[in-house]
C-alpha cells in the first residue's frame, strides 16, 4: 500500500510546492447492549489519507480512502487544483521539520488493541452483571486502536497510535410509574483503568437516590458541579476560547487579556497533551508537532493561547502541539484539515475533599448530570438543564431534584469558587470534540437556579 | 455491483445465517468554506461495505472499507463469526417483498455541474454581502454537497441501487461591541443541489446581520413561566427532541420511553399533528432506508392523537406492524437503528399575526441552536438563537440570545394553542446517544405555546 512519505513525492511530482500527507487507520471492536443482552456484535475498520498541498501559496486539502496509486494521483491533482481557490498560508509558515515526539504513557494497551470478539463479549457481559437489576436498554462498547503516520516535504516523517475503550450506556430502573433514568460515558486508554464496579456502582448508586426525585426551587444559591458537567462545559467555554481561531478572529472575550486577571486565584488551567493516559494524549498532534504542556492560565491569570501550526505563523508565535483532527473516537483523523483546538485540559485541584466542600455548604444545589453541559465561548453563559442533582442541606445531599435550569455566565462565577481534590479524567458526551478534561469538582458560591416552582419567599 | 452483492448474500447463507443484507456506500462531498482569517477548499471521496448476518436470531455486522470480493468475502466470515460468537438473541424481521429498484433524486443544479471556482464565488458573494457593516466583526459562510450511493442487497432477493444529492449552506456572523460578542446565524439545505446558495439573498443575508446587531444591546432574557410564540425552526426542534425520538420503536421496546403504552392516546389539542416523513426533501429525504424498505411518510401525532412509533424491520417484528421505513445507520462499520428522517409539525390555521393575539406578557423565540432528547424522563431541552418580547399582542425589544427553553413534554403538547400556516424545514443532523450521527431534517409552522419554561443565556 502506498504510505505518507510516497503521497509526498508524488505530490512534488505532480507540481505541490509542499505538502504534508496524514494516513490514519482506527481498528474498531464493539458491542451493542439492549435489554440487558448483547444483541450486536461489529467490527469495523476505518483508514484513509489526507493530503495538504500548498501551491503558489495557496493550500488545498483532499481527502480519501481508496489507495490505488491512480486514486492517490487524481486526489494530488484536485488538491492542487483546488489550491488554486485556497486562501493564502501566512509568511513564515512552514510545515514541521522534526522527527521527536515526546515520551507518553498508558496510552497504548495490547489488552484492546489485541481484543477479540470474546474479549469483548466478555467485557460486555461484566457490564451487564455489575449493574445488577437495573435495566439496560442501550450500551455500546468500543475496544479502538487508531495509528497514524504524519509526512510532509520537510522531511518529517513520524508515526504514532494509541487505544481507547469506550463505554456508553443508558441504565435505568421502573418502580411503579417512576422510571429513573442515568447516563454512564466511560473512557479510558488502558482496559484495567475501566473500574466497572466503580462506575456502576455509581450509577446504581444515583438511580437509587433519585428514585423520589422533587422539582427544584427557583432561587439563588451555591452550586457544585460534578467533573461530568465540568468537562463540555470547560471545554465548550475556555476551551474554546482559548484556541487560537477564536482570539484570532477577535471572538474571543480574552483576545487581549495576557496578563490580565480573568479568574480566581483558586483556578489555574494547563493544556496538557503529554498527560500521563491522558484521553487526548499522543506524542506528536495531527500535524507532526511535538505535544506539550501549555499553562493556560495561572492562579486566574491569563498566560497563554493554543496554537497549531498555520495560525501560530499567522500570530507569529510557535505551534503549541495543538494542530490536532477529527472526532473523539478517532476514527476520521484523515478526514479533516488540522486546527488549533484542547487536548487534555487540566483543572489545578484544590485542598478539599468534595465530602468537606459539601459540609461546608448550608444550603445548595449538587449537580451531578445536566442535560446538555455547553455554554457560549463568546460570553461564558450557560443554562444548563439538570437531570440527576441534589439540594445540600446543612452539609448533607438530602432531596434529589431536577425540573429546572442553572443559569449563568461561567467567566463571571468562575471569581468565586471553591475547587475540590480529587481529579476525573472525562471526555465530554457528543461527537465532534476530540478534548477531554481533568477536573475535581467546583463549587460555584451564586448560581440562579430557575424552575416552574418558586420558593415561598425569598424567591428571586 | 449486483453480481458481487449476490455473491456475498449467498456466501453468507452458506455459512450458515439465517439472513445476509449486504450494502455498499459510496460518497463524494466538497466544502467551500470562508471566514475573516481562511479560505477552505476540501473534497472527499469514500466508499465501503457493511454486511450484516442473523444467526439464531442475533446480529453479526462486517465491514470493509474495500468493494473488492475478496474483503467483501471476508467481512462476510467475519459477520457470521461475530454472530455465532455471542448470546443467543430472539431477533426476528418483520416481513417484506424483494424490491428491485434503481433511484436518484432530481436537482435543479447538479453539482457536479458546477465548478470549484463557482462555488468559491458564491461563497465569497455571501461573504462579501454579509460584510459590509461595521459592528459584524466574524463571518463564516459555508458550502457543502455530496454525493451519496448506495447498493443495497438482501437474501430476501431485493436489490437496489439508491443516489442522494444533498446540499448545504450556512452563514453565520458575530458582532461586537467592547466585550459583548453575539451571534447570528441560518442555513439552508436539504435534498437539493447547488441551489441551496441562492436561499442568501441581499434580504436573508440583512436578516442574519441584524439579528446580531440587535443582541447588542437587547435585554436579558426573561426567566420563569412564560407564553412563547416559537418559529419553524424551534418548532421542528422540539418535534424531533421531544416527540420525535422517545417515538423511535427501539426505545419503546427497550422500556425507555415516556410514549410507552400511549398509542391511541391524545397528548395534544387536535390542530396539532406531527409527521416523520423521508419523501419530502429535507437533510432526511431518502427513497429507500438502509434495510431496503420504502421511506415514508408517518404521523406519530395525529390530529392530537398518539398514532405510530416509527419502525425498523426488527422492531416492527416485535410490534407486529409493519416497518415505517425507518432503519437507518451512519455507514460503514455502524448498526443500523430506528432513526428519524425529517421531523416537523404539519401547518395549522393561524396567520403569523394571528399567532400574538392576546398575549399580554410573553416571549417571541427564533432559531434553534440545539437540543437534547429525554425519551425516558420525558423532558424537553431546547438552546435558541434569540427571542423579542410580546407586549400586549406586539413584537417589542430585541432579547439576547441564548434563549433556553425547558420542561415537561407532555405538558409542553398540552400547552400548544396555536399551530400556524407557515412550514418551514431545516437542514440539521442527529445521533443516537453520543455518536451515530445521520442527517434529519426538522420544522414546522410558529406555534404558540402557553406557560413554557424559559431561561436565557
Amino acid at each position: 500500500m502506498i504510505d505518507a512519505k510516497k503521497i509526498v513525492a508524488m505530490a512534488e511530482n505532480l507540481g505541490a510546492e509542499s505538502s504534508d500527507v496524514i494516513i490514519s487507520k482506527t481498528n474498531t471492536f464493539g458491542s451493542f447492549i439492549e435489554r440487558n443482552i448483547v444483541t450486536n456484535v461489529l467490527s469495523g475498520v476505518s483508514e484513509g489519507y489526507g493530503i495538504r498541498v500548498i501551491s503558489n501559496r495557496r493550500i488545498g486539502f483532499v481527502s480519501g480512502n481508496d489507495f490505488s496509486k491512480s486514486a492517490v494521483e487524481k486526489a494530488i491533482k484536485t488538491a492542487i487544483s483546488i489550491s488554486k481557490r485556497g486562501k493564502k498560508v501566512p509568511r513564515g509558515f512552514e510545515f514541521s521539520s522534526s522527527n521527536k515526539k515526546t515520551d507518553v504513557k498508558k496510552t497504548f494497551d495490547k489488552k484492546i488493541s489485541e481484543a477479540g470478539e470474546e474479549d469483548v463479549v466478555s467485557f460486555s457481559n461484566d457490564f451487564i452483571k455489575n449493574m445488577g437489576d437495573a435495566n439496560i436498554p442501550l450500551a455500546r462498547i468500543r475496544f479502538m486502536k487508531t495509528e497514524y503516520n504524519i509526512s510532509n516535504s520537510s522531511g518529517a516523517d513520524i508515526s504514532d497510535k494509541g487505544t481507547f475503550l469506550v463505554l456508553y450506556a443508558n441504565t435505568l430502573k421502573k418502580s411503579g410509574e417512576k422510571m429513573i433514568e442515568y447516563e454512564i460515558l466511560e473512557k479510558t486508554r488502558m482496559l484495567d483503568m475501566m473500574n466497572l464496579d466503580r462506575i456502576c456502582s455509581e450509577a446504581r448508586m444515583h438511580i437509587k437516590k433519585s428514585m423520589n426525585t422533587k422539582a427544584v426551587k427557583t432561587q439563588k444559591i451555591p452550586v457544585i458541579f460534578s467533573p461530568k458537567v465540568l468537562t463540555e462545559l470547560l471545554i465548550t467555554t475556555f476551551g474554546e476560547a482559548l484556541c487560537s481561531k477564536s482570539v484570532l478572529l477577535k471572538n474571543s472575550p480574552f483576545s487581549d487579556k495576557i496578563n490580565k486577571k480573568i479568574a480566581s486565584e483558586k483556578f489555574s488551567l494547563t493544556d496538557d497533551g503529554t498527560l500521563d493516559a491522558g484521553l487526548s494524549t499522543f506524542g506528536v498532534d495531527h500535524e507532526g508537532v511535538r505535544t506539550k504542556k501549555t499553562v493556560l492560565i495561572n492562579k486566574g491569570i491569563l498566560k497563554n493561547f493554543l496554537y497549531d501550526a498555520i495560525d501560530a505563523a499567522r500570530a507569529g508565535k510557535k505551534s503549541t502541539g495543538n494542530g490536532r483532527r477529527g472526532s473523539w473516537i478517532y476514527d476520521d483523523l484523515f478526514y479533516l484539515e488540522p486546527s488549533a483546538q484542547a487536548s487534555n485540559l487540566v483543572v489545578a485541584p484544590g485542598t478539599l475533599g468534595i465530602d468537606e466542600i459539601i459540609k461546608d455548604t448550608r444550603k445548595g444545589l449538587f449537580v451531578d448530570k445536566v442535560s446538555w453541559p455547553r455554554g457560549s465561548a463568546y460570553s461564558g453563559m450557560f443554562s444548563l438543564e439538570l437531570r440527576t442533582a441534589y439540594m445540600i442541606e446543612n452539609g448533607e445531599l438530602t432531596k434529589p431534584v431536577r425540573w429546572g435550569s442553572v443559569i449563568g455566565s461561567i467567566y463571571d462565577a468562575i471569581d468565586e469558587i471553591e475547587i475540590g481534590k480529587e481529579v476525573e479524567s472525562r471526555a465530554p458526551y457528543p461527537t465532534g470534540f476530540i478534548e477531554s478534561v481533568v477536573t475535581p469538582h467546583i463549587k460555584f458560591e451564586q448560581l440562579d437556579v430557575v424552575s416552574k416552582n418558586r420558593l415561598r419567599c425569598n424567591g428571586s | 455491483m449486483e453480481d458481487e452483492l449476490s455473491k456475498i448474500i449467498k456466501a453468507g447463507l452458506e455459512l450458515g445465517a439465517e439472513f445476509v443484507d449486504a450494502r455498499i456506500f459510496m460518497d463524494r462531498n466538497t466544502l467551500v468554506a470562508k471566514n475573516n482569517i481562511e479560505e477552505k477548499v476540501r473534497e472527499n471521496c469514500f466508499s465501503g461495505s457493511s454486511i450484516r448476518v442473523l444467526f439464531k436470531g442475533t446480529w453479526g455486522y462486517g465491514t470493509t472499507q474495500s468493494t473488492d470480493m475478496k474483503s467483501l468475502m471476508t467481512a462476510t466470515k467475519k459477520a457470521v463469526k461475530f454472530a455465532k460468537a455471542n448470546n443467543k438473541n430472539n431477533f426476528g424481521l418483520a416481513p417484506m417483498k424483494p424490491i428491485k429498484d434503481r433511484v436518484e433524486n432530481k436537482v435543479k443544479i447538479n453539482p457536479h455541474d458546477v465548478s470549484v471556482e463557482e462555488k468559491v464565488s458564491a461563497v465569497e458573494e455571501i461573504f462579501n454581502n454579509a460584510g459590509e457593516d461595521e459592528k459584524i466583526k466574524t463571518i463564516s459562510v459555508s458550502y457543502f454537497d455530496s454525493d451519496n450511493k448506495m447498493y443495497f442487497s438482501n437474501s430476501e432477493g431485493s436489490y437496489i441501487e439508491q443516489n442522494i444529492i444533498s446540499s448545504r449552506a450556512a452563514l453565520s456572523v458575530n458582532a461586537r461591541s467592547g466585550n459583548k460578542i453575539t451571534e447570528s446565524y441560518d442555513a439552508s439545505g436539504g435534498a437539493m443541489g447547488f441551489e441551496s446558495v441562492k436561499y442568501f439573498d441581499e434580504a436573508a443575508i440583512k436578516k442574519i446581520v441584524d439579528y446580531a446587531k440587535l443582541q447588542l444591546n437587547a435585554a436579558k432574557c426573561p426567566k420563569g413561566n412564560i407564553t412563547a410564540v416559537v418559529d419553524g425552526s424551534v418548532a421542528g426542534l422540539l418535534a424531533h427532541e421531544s416527540l420525535g425520538h422517545p417515538s423511535e420503536a427501539d426505545f419503546v421496546m427497550n422500556g425507555r420511553s415516556f410514549l410507552s403504552g400511549l398509542i391511541g392516546k391524545r397528548l395534544a389539542d387536535r390542530s396539532v399533528s406531527i409527521i416523520d416523513d423521508a419523501t419530502v426533501n429535507g437533510s432526511g429525504k431518502y427513497f429507500y432506508d438502509d434495510e431496503g424498505v420504502r421511506g415514508q411518510k408517518t404521523f406519530i401525532i395525529k390530529n392530537g392523537i398518539l398514532n405510530s412509533y416509527l419502525h425498523s424491520r426488527e422492531t416492527s417484528s416485535k410490534f407486529g406492524v409493519e416497518s415505517t421505513g425507518n432503519g437507518r445507520t451512519q455507514g460503514i462499520g455502524r448498526k443500523i437503528f430506528v432513526r428519524m428522517s425529517n421531523t416537523y409539525f404539519d401547518k395549522g390555521d393561524y396567520k403569523f399575526d394571528e399567532m400574538f393575539e392576546g398575549i399580554k406578557h410573553g416571549i417571541y423565540v427564533i432559531k434553534n441552536l440545539c437540543g437534547m432528547e429525554d425519551p425516558a424522563g420525558g423532558s424537553f431541552y431546547a438552546s435558541c438563537l434569540m427571542g423579542f418580547l410580546i407586549e400586549r399582542g406586539e413584537i417589542t425589544k430585541p432579547i439576547r440570545g441564548e434563549v433556553v427553553l425547558t420542561g415537561k413534554v407532555l405538558e409542553i403538547l398540552k400547552n400548544i394553542t396555536a399551530v400556524g400556516d407557515d412550514v418551514v424545514l431545516n437542514p440539521g443532523s442527529c445521533g443516537k446517544g453520543p455518536e451515530d450521527w445521520v442527517s434529519a431534517g426538522t420544522g414546522g409552522p410558529h406555534l404558540r405555546i402557553e406557560k413554557i419554561m424559559v431561561g436565557g443565556k
